[in-house]
């Protein structure tokens, strides 16, 4: 018996009760496109805070104020100063240092254009650090801190919401809560990840943020890139040092700021999302064994209702192999077609979501792969005891039967 | 091939149900030569059914001999009885029984492909041939219910000579047809075994259908109580009196 008349009788059969494979199918469908979207949608959102965290600079230190075990966290009297920076600075094993100190919502005004922002009050190593080039102009240098001039660098998104387009920004004056600015460069446009725009910041000279925004010489954090991967570990121990000692920390007090490894954080997130990722793959794998049981179910039902039939094809020479086939290729199609359905209800709905949401989801062709497999195994595990029950079937009954 | 297509001796059939066992058949020692034409026929409950789930290799006997074209049938396995069934062995039943999805052709090609032949065209060329000769040219594409009975009672003898079987096995062939569409049927039976030398045993308890054969043989209780021939006369007379 050959496998086109196999397929071309298993079609005719299910097509006699279309509404019924259909919802047969149904549990089939439904349990892919879940694994589909469940899989790509954990793992959009891993490789989301992966750009993030790597657009944030590779061998990172970032250290922040406030220890990591206090009554309340990040309330703390402890504070970084220019002095910790410039300490730090000459250190060994670092490459570039970079502290922050921002203004959350700024207001900013270009003529009769306003926008709110975040103004980032900071030096020019951040750049590097970043690895991220002006559009147009330039990024600050040392002697815009020492002169503590008032210049702009916008990100493209607040360019183009304060002059139309990016081209026409540099030389412009714009007003930050009231004080006027320079725009002296645009910065190359990042895209947004995980649905924030970061793109939308504008950059200042830390010592101007410092002086005529926030009136303060605190800083709020200190980015550090260490010289190599290698250098991580030990920097982060002479920075731990230089700052206890520096704010004059007893050997048994806790640490007043804290020193988080990018590269740290990186791998915790994707142990995470890769739990994530078989937590809701593994929920929506129940849905297809769900969806295999129906089958399972139906196809019993099917044995039954065409018990007359399995004995005329038996009559007619069908042998116990013959009538196996028969059936387990029809729950095989059902299988089949349920997930070919699926995948591309699945891959429609990551896409839509990953339009709305802007989430990077992404249906890798392995996903597509894994769950038309198990798909198909489910039709085989499910469909073989119904069809096994019609294949050992009397003939004699079967032909008497009503 | 031997000269007898199917030679019984001794063949018992106990069914052991709830109750007290049912002893089908008793020693029943029966041949049956190729070309034949032949009735079994006898009261409900006499092991007709029996005799023919056995004749047709649909079941195998508890004791005896049973060789089927010098095959020892009480030695094959479920497939191998599939399989003789397959190629030696066309079925005609009362209600037809024809796959009401499929078309007359398809119902027809369908012993073909578990037979094994692979190749589509042969299948379709040999089944519309089956269809030319019992006269249903031209509706290759009817599905069974756009067929009167006994149209769909000629596809269904179409099916069962598709093989080219040594045997047509006809189960109350003409029980669900009116009068005259049941001679129509036995003609066709009777010109099959004729021109095409087809041995055809079919059970019935009609006796005018018993009367359409060369030889009835009569069962009661499980045993034959008559073997006897139809006169030529009364044969023929059955053929002209249409």
């Amino acid at each position: 018996m050959d496998l086109l008349s196999s397929l071309k009788m298993a079609w005719q059969s299910l097509l006699v009760n279309k509404m019924r494979s259909f919802l047969t199918m149904l549990g089939v469908i439904i349990g892919v496109g879940a694994v589909i979207i469940m899989v790509a949608l954990s793992q959009g959102t891993a490789s989301g805070i992966t750009d993030r965290i790597s657009s944030m600079g590779s061998n990172l230190l970032t250290i922040t104020a406030g220890g990591s075990s206090g009554p309340i966290r990040g309330v703390s009297t402890a504070r970084l100063t220019n002095a910790d920076v410039e300490a730090i600075r000459s250190l060994p094993l670092v490459k570039y240092v970079a502290p922050e100190s921002s203004i959350n919502s700024a207001t900013i005004a270009a003529g009769s254009a306003t926008w709110t922002t975040t103004v980032d009050g900071t030096s020019p190593e951040l750049q590097s650090i970043k690895d991220w080039p002006t559009e147009l102009g330039d990024f600050f240098t040392a002697s815009d801190i020492n002169g503590m001039t008032r210049v702009a660098v916008l990100g493209s998104t607040v360019a183009t919401n304060l002059f139309k387009t990016t081209n026409n920004a540099v030389g412009q004056t714009i007003k930050i809560n009231g004080l006027s600015f320079t725009v002296i460069g645009v910065l190359t446009t990042k895209g947004s990840t995980m649905g924030s725009d970061q793109d939308d910041i504008i950059y200042i000279p830390l010592s101007t943020a410092q002086q005529r925004l926030l009136g303060s010489t605190t800083v709020r954090s200190i980015n550090v890139q260490a010289a190599s991967e290698e250098a991580l570990t030990p920097l982060k121990d002479y920075i731990s040092t230089l700052l206890r000692q520096r704010h004059r920390l007893a050997a048994t007090a806790d640490d007043d700021f804290r020193i988080r490894d990018m590269a740290e954080v990186l791998s915790t997130v994707q142990d995470t999302t890769k739990m994530l990722t078989f937590l809701l793959g593994g929920i929506a794998a129940v849905s297809l064994l769900v969806g295999g049981i129906g089958i399972m179910n139906i196809m019993l039902v099917s044995v039954t209702e065409r018990t007359r039939e399995i004995g005329i094809r038996m009559a007619i020479g069908a042998t116990t192999r013959a009538i196996l086939t028969q059936f387990l290729i029809e729950s095989l199609v059902l299988c089949f077609i349920g997930g070919l359905i699926g995948v591309l209800l699945g891959w429609g709905v990551a896409e839509i979501l990953s339009a709305v949401a802007s989430l990077k989801i992404k249906v890798a062709p392995w996903l597509v792969a894994l769950s038309m497999g198990f798909a198909i195994m489910i039709g085989v595990f499910f469909g073989y005891y119904p069809a096994r029950k019609a294949a050992n079937l009397n003939p004699i009954d079967a032909l008497r039967f009503e | 091939m031997t000269e007898n297509l199917i030679t019984l001796e001794n063949i018992s059939k106990t069914y052991y149900g709830a109750g007290e066992p049912v002893y089908a058949l008793k020693s029943v020692s029966l041949q049956i030569n190729n070309n034949d034409m032949l009735a079994i026929m006898g009261p409900s409950g006499s092991g007709k059914s029996t005799m023919m789930n056995l004749l047709g290799c649909l079941d195998k006997p508890d004791s005896g001999t049973y060789m089927f074209a010098g095959q020892d049938v009480m030695d094959l396995d479920r497939d191998q009885l599939a399989h003789l069934r397959g190629i030696l062995i066309g079925f005609v039943f009362q209600n037809f029984n024809l796959i009401g999805r499929a078309t007359a052709l398809d119902n027809v090609c369908l012993p073909l492909i578990y037979a094994g032949v692979s190749s589509r065209s042969k299948r379709e060329q040999r089944g519309r041939k089956m269809l030319s000769l019992v006269g249903l040219e031209g509706r290759e594409h009817h599905l069974p219910r756009q067929l009167s009975g006994g149209q769909q009672q000629r596809v269904a003898i179409a099916r069962a000579l598709v093989n080219e079987p040594a045997l047509l096995l006809a189960d109350e062939p003409t029980g669900a047809l009116d009068s005259r569409t049941s001679e129509e049927i036995m003609l066709l039976l009777q010109e099959l075994n004729r021109e095409q030398g087809l041995s055809v045993v079919i059970v019935t308890h009609e006796s005018e259908i018993g009367l359409h054969c060369r030889r009835i043989v009569r069962l009661s209780d499980g045993q034959i109580i008559k073997d006897e021939i139809v006169p030529v006369n009364m044969h023929q007379a059955q053929v002209q009196g249409y």
